[in-house]
């Protein structure tokens, strides 16, 4: 996964040039999971590019005021949620929330009637729909099973959420029920 | 579908999203950064000159004043000019950006923290930034009047100077007040509600 393997470390700060040294190497070892976080919680594709870029900015921000207290993946997830859920506060007071869309198609299963598609139309559609039933969820629910799916530990993820590592794993098995339920799909499993 | 299903596909790459290289997301990054302290920047010099214009302007009348309370006004007036310029000077950058590397409740404190930071902020805009010129300006219309009636003129044009000084400031009061401070109130009461959705 991306950047995985920066676990722990403190970023050095200091000059600008370290800054932008800092910036550039972030950026580049965690370059998907911010998009993937902004899929699950906006829906329209401009709204999501300026949430990455939204993000981009709070990192290069936030990078002075590191102090390594937390491993350098952790509150790198921490900046992308927060500065995720204050943009959709910001695009439910425009009225552009992120709401049911009615006309989703329905999902494909491998029973369905139209296996003869393209197997990368049913895979995107799928994930879409993997998705949709994400950002329906309460944002702390939405950053705990996003957090889940980056691969990050419950000790992660409590660390991000503030959250006890039990609780973590009442919410999981609840949001497992919801997503399961949402999805419309016999065949989820347990997250 | 299996646990390894959902990951696979929640790392799927989006197809949408415009992949920017390194450089190129630093540049948009440091320019929109630059942007926004550039238009706090030009605010607060459009706001500084006009405080230094009053100044002059004030400090003139001040010195040309017929009238002992009327200078002591005008000059008043200026003086609330120079200290409306340090002000801005001095505190004018705007609200810190906030810590988004803390954990999600820490941030959502720091959000109301600025919300209230900022409503009492409007909340004493009266204090320091109308009440000092609008003592100014009716100390001065009242040397005024006082001057046109020891004089035996008919003194109407002072009063309706003091009634019309009065509504154009009060006018800036309601509108910080019922607008700027609603606004904010407005938008810590949507993050209450987004909260307790979530709750």
């Amino acid at each position: 996964m991306d950047g995985s393997n920066r676990n722990s470390g403190m970023i050095p700060t200091g000059s600008e040039a370290v800054r932008r040294e800092t910036f550039l190497r972030l950026i580049s070892e965690y370059r998907a999971p911010p998009q993937r976080l902004a899929a699950a919680y906006v829906r329209d594709t401009r709204d999501r590019e300026d949430l990455v870029q939204e993000i981009a900015v709070a990192l290069w921000q936030a990078i002075p005021r590191f102090r390594g207290e937390s491993s350098e993946r952790t509150w790198l997830y921490r900046i992308a949620h927060n500065t995720a859920i204050t943009a959709v506060t910001r695009l439910r007071r425009r009225g552009r929330s992120e709401a049911v869309v009615d006309n989703l198609p329905e999902p494909k299963t491998q029973g369905s009637t139209h296996v003869h598609e393209d197997d990368g139309l049913i895979r995107a559609q799928r994930r879409e729909w993997l998705i949709e039933a994400i950002r329906q969820l309460p944002a702390a629910d939405r950053q705990i099973v996003t957090l889940h799916l980056e691969e990050l530990s419950h000790r992660e993820i409590q660390e991000i959420a503030g959250m006890s590592e039990g609780a973590i794993a009442t919410r999981l098995s609840r949001i497992r029920d919801r997503l399961a339920a949402q999805i419309n799909d016999p065949e989820v499993k347990p997250l | 579908m299996s646990p390894d299903e959902l990951r696979d596909l929640w790392h799927t790459e989006s197809p949408l999203l415009s992949a920017k290289e390194g450089e190129e997301v630093l540049t948009l990054v440091i320019e929109r950064t630059r942007n926004f302290d550039r238009q706090i920047a030009v605010r607060n010099a459009i706001e500084c000159c006009a405080a230094v214009f009053v100044t002059l302007l004030f400090s003139w009348f001040a010195w040309r004043a017929p009238g002992l309370l009327e200078g002591t006004g005008m000059a008043i007036v200026a003086a609330s000019g120079v200290w409306i310029a340090f002000y801005i000077l001095r505190f004018g950058s705007g609200p810190k950006p906030l810590d988004p590397g803390v954990s999600l409740n820490a941030y959502r404190q720091l959000l109301r923290d600025g919300y209230d930071q900022q409503i009492r902020l409007l909340r004493n805009v009266k204090y320091w930034y109308l009440l000092p010129p609008y003592i100014g300006l009716v100390i001065a219309n009242l040397g005024f009047w006082l001057r046109l009636k020891a004089s035996g003129t008919p003194a109407w044009g002072a009063i309706a100077a003091i009634g019309v000084v009065t509504g154009i400031f009060a006018l800036v009061w309601i509108a910080n007040e019922f607008f700027g401070v609603r606004h904010l109130e407005r938008l810590k009461r949507d993050l209450a509600t987004t909260e307790a959705k979530e709750s």
